[in-house]
This record gives structure tokens, C-alpha cells and sequence, in this order.
């Protein structure tokens, strides 16, 4: 029975070195703890500034950003107007091309139609036209049959009365038989129309039904036309 | 004087020493579980802080590179406004130019209407294209009829007689100003170019088709 029993020193010693040992290891540990409570106290301190540096550059990045993003919209803005005044450039120059080409046309046209003759007419009064009619020679060209007739004659008076400005008719007369006739005609601003048989300078009293030349042509005292059947007038026309 | 021995019993030695050891055992183990919070908290930490040293470092990269970004934006801006200046000047001329062309152009305009403008007292030897534009236009039913009309519209047009062996043919005439004397049937609008001693229907071109009587033109009388 000796065995069960141990001296109360031992068992003190024993308990003496467990709580010594415990204490060590408590120690080591706690003083490990406070080290790291230490080092973390630190370190949230650090992460603290940091973050707060980060938010303040964070701040400071997304201002720059929404700046940077200001600026790009405001850029493709001005490239966007450049483009439009580029674009308009381009169709004002076509415009200007296309005008320029229209106005040289236009322009030559002018210097073309400036260049023409002028043609201005004008109804005569009737002592006009006796005026002209006496000074006009052409009633002392030759009558050639076939070659100068009287549309020649009526031709002649008509182009020589243009030329001094006096508006003239070419009268083609178409008698009941087959054969045609030319005269000339004025609209006299006095008395009307008034016709004239240009192989004579002879004024002619145009009237349908009637023999053109022995009825109608008014021949001075001396002057006159056997009738002929042939020359009965159907039809006239003035062409001015 | 007696030396006294104090034993105790076993058990309640192992019963103490048990004791004991609990007691250290659960104080090391709340230690050791506030060093272990510790430490993942300082592992936490750690990341964190370099988590933080990181975006921090991105940040200083970036700013540099966003600045520059906006210097170069502003550099683009300048030099694009400059462009958007010059661009809006040369616009401005352009228009200025288109303008003054459309006002001269008008002018020109009014004075080639009055220059195209007449009447029977007031005539002019027409264009090419004018004589034919009238043609096209009018609906004559006769030759006078349609000088007449050409007349009335200022453009001097002549009654043309071609006369032939036995007949003769009467057609319209105009002296063009750039293609001189042209000739038309007034009826068809067809072309023709007499020429004294040509059959009337050679005086047309080829694919007008007309048949040709053998009966020569002998003259062409121009009566305006």
C-alpha cells in the first residue's frame, strides 16, 4: 500500500512544474498575441490611411474620368461640326461648280445673242409705206419666167422692208384656177391693211371672188389688165 | 523531535494534477485562440493593406496616364476647334461665293430673258435649241400659222419656198445664231438641208427614211 501513496512534497514539485511550464506557454502565447495585437493595430492603421488616401484618389480618378468623358463628348462634338462645315464645303464647292458651268453657258448665250442682229419692226403708216414702196427698187428687176417671178418680186420688197425696220407680208394668192400669185401687205397704223403688187408698185384692193388683176390692182391713168379668167382670186394668205 | 512524513493518496493527487492541467490546458487554448484570431486577423489585414497598396499603385498609374489622356484630349480639342474655325471661314466664303454667283448668275439670267424676249415688232435670230424647243412646243395647223407664232415669240423665222422642176416645197427656216441657217418641215419638226440641185427628200437625213423623187431642188428662197 505504499505505492498509493506520494508525498505532498512530489505532489507539490509536480504541480509546481506544470504551472510553470503552463505559465511559460501562456506567456510565449500571450505575449504572441499582443505582438500580433500590436502588429494589426498597425496594420489597420496603415489600411486606414490607405484607404482614405485611395478614396481621395479615387475621388480624384472619377472626376478626371467624368472630366476625360466631358472632353471626348465635347471633341466628337467639334469633329462633328468640322464634318458638317467639311460636308457643306464639299456641297456648296459642287454648287458653286455646278452654277459656274450654268453661268459660262448663260454668259456665252448673252455674248452670242448680243452679237445677233436686232430685229426691230414696226407697222408703218400708210404715207410710210408709199414712201417705201416708191424708193424700193426692186420693180425694175427684169421678170424672167421661171427664174424671178413675182414671189421673187413679193421675196425682194418683203427682205428690203425688214431691213429698214418696216413689218411686211409675203400674200400668197390662190386663184380659182390653178395658178398662184404673190404680193406684199402692210398693217398700216392709219388705214388698215393695204396691199401692193410688187412687179409695179401698185396698190391692190384684195378682195375674194374678184380678178386680181384687172379688178383688184388699182393701175395709175393709162394702166389697166385685160380680165382673165384665170386670175379670179379663191383664197389669200399673209405670211408675216 | 520526530520527522513527520505527509503523504496523500494517489487519486487525489492524479485528481489535482488533473486539476491543473485542465485548468492551463483551457487557459492555453483561450490563449492560443486569441493568437490564432490574431493571426488571421493580421492575415486579413495584410491582404487588405496590399489589396489597398495595390489599388493605390493602380491609381498612381492611372492618374499619370488619365491626365495625359486629358492633356492630349485638350490638345485635340484646341487643335480641333482651330480646325472648326478655319472650316467655318472657308465655309462662310464658300457660301459668300456661292451667293454672289447665284446673285450674278440671276442678273445674267434677266438679261438673257430680255434678251430671249420679243414680239412681231421686237424679233431675233434664235439659238439651235431654241428653234427646235419651239417647234416641239407648237402645234401649228399651218406654215403662217406657225411663223406667226415664232414670230409672236420674238424668234425671226423665215417662209421657205424650195422650188423644184414641177413643184415646190414650202418649209420654215431660222438663222441660228450657232448653227446659222437650219431648215424644218413645220408639220413633222423634220430637219432637212436643201441644197439646189439635191432631190427634196435627200435633204433629209438617212434615218428619216424618205423616198426620193427624182425632181432636183432648182432654188431656195428665203422670205422673212
Amino acid at each position: 500500500m505504499k505505492q498509493d501513496k506520494i508525498s505532498k512534497k512530489t505532489m507539490i514539485i509536480m504541480i509546481v512544474i506544470i504551472i510553470f511550464f503552463s505559465t511559460i506557454v501562456f506567456y510565449v502565447l500571450l505575449n504572441k498575441t499582443n505582438d500580433y495585437n500590436d502588429k494589426n493595430k498597425t496594420l489597420s492603421e496603415m489600411l486606414s490611411a490607405f484607404e482614405e488616401e485611395n478614396n481621395v484618389l479615387s475621388s480624384y480618378f472619377s472626376n478626371l474620368e467624368s472630366e476625360k468623358t466631358e472632353l471626348q463628348e465635347y471633341l466628337n462634338q467639334i469633329e462633328n461640326n468640322i464634318n458638317e462645315d467639311n460636308s457643306e464645303i464639299i456641297e456648296t464647292r459642287n454648287n458653286i461648280n455646278q452654277i459656274n458651268t450654268t453661268l459660262d453657258t448663260v454668259i456665252s448665250e448673252i455674248q452670242l445673242r448680243e452679237d445677233g442682229t436686232k430685229y426691230e419692226l414696226h407697222d408703218p403708216t400708210y404715207s410710210e409705206v408709199k414712201s417705201f414702196i416708191k424708193s424700193d427698187k426692186t420693180n425694175h428687176n427684169e421678170i424672167i419666167e421661171g427664174v424671178y417671178v413675182c414671189r421673187h418680186f413679193s421675196q425682194d420688197v418683203n427682205n428690203n422692208a425688214e431691213k429698214k425696220g418696216i413689218r411686211c407680208a409675203y400674200v400668197k394668192i390662190q386663184f380659182t384656177s390653178s395658178y398662184e400669185h404673190a404680193c406684199v401687205g402692210f398693217q398700216t397704223s392709219d388705214e388698215g391693211m393695204v396691199y401692193y403688187e410688187p412687179m409695179y408698185d401698185w396698190q391692190v384692193n384684195m378682195e375674194k371672188g374678184k380678178n386680181y388683176f384687172s379688178e383688184c390692182i388699182i393701175c395709175p391713168p393709162g394702166y389697166y389688165f385685160e380680165p382673165d379668167s384665170r386670175y379670179v382670186i379663191d383664197d389669200y394668205i399673209l405670211l408675216w | 523531535m520526530t520527522k513527520k512524513t505527509t503523504n496523500a493518496s494517489l487519486p487525489i493527487f492524479i485528481v489535482v494534477i488533473a486539476i491543473v492541467l485542465v485548468i492551463s490546458t483551457v487557459l492555453i487554448i483561450s490563449v492560443y485562440t486569441g493568437l490564432s484570431e490574431q493571426e488571421q486577423e493580421n492575415i486579413d489585414l495584410t491582404s487588405a493593406l496590399n489589396q489597398a497598396k495595390e489599388t493605390k499603385n493602380n491609381y498612381e498609374e492611372s492618374i499619370p496616364e488619365l491626365i495625359q489622356e486629358k492633356k492630349q484630349l485638350n490638345d485635340n480639342i484646341n487643335s480641333s476647334n482651330e480646325q472648326l474655325t478655319n472650316a467655318s471661314i472657308v465655309s462662310e466664303e464658300e457660301k459668300t461665293v456661292y451667293e454672289n454667283l447665284v446673285k450674278k448668275l440671276e442678273e445674267n439670267q434677266s438679261v438673257l430673258e430680255q434678251l430671249k424676249s420679243g414680239d412681231k415688232y421686237n424679233l431675233h435670230d434664235p439659238l439651235y435649241d431654241e428653234a427646235i424647243n419651239f417647234l416641239d412646243d407648237d402645234n401649228s395647223k399651218n406654215i403662217q400659222t406657225c411663223i406667226l407664232n415664232a414670230k409672236n415669240m420674238g424668234i425671226r423665222c423665215a417662209f421657205v419656198i424650195l422650188g423644184l422642176n414641177t413643184s415646190m416645197y414650202t418649209v420654215v427656216g431660222f438663222n441660228t445664231l450657232d448653227a446659222g441657217m437650219i431648215y424644218f418641215e413645220f408639220d413633222t419638226d423634220w430637219c432637212l438641208y436643201p441644197e439646189i440641185g439635191k432631190s427634196y427628200a435627200d435633204c433629209f437625213p438617212e434615218e428619216y427614211n424618205v423616198i426620193a423623187v427624182n425632181d432636183p431642188i432648182q432654188e431656195i428662197q428665203v422670205i422673212w
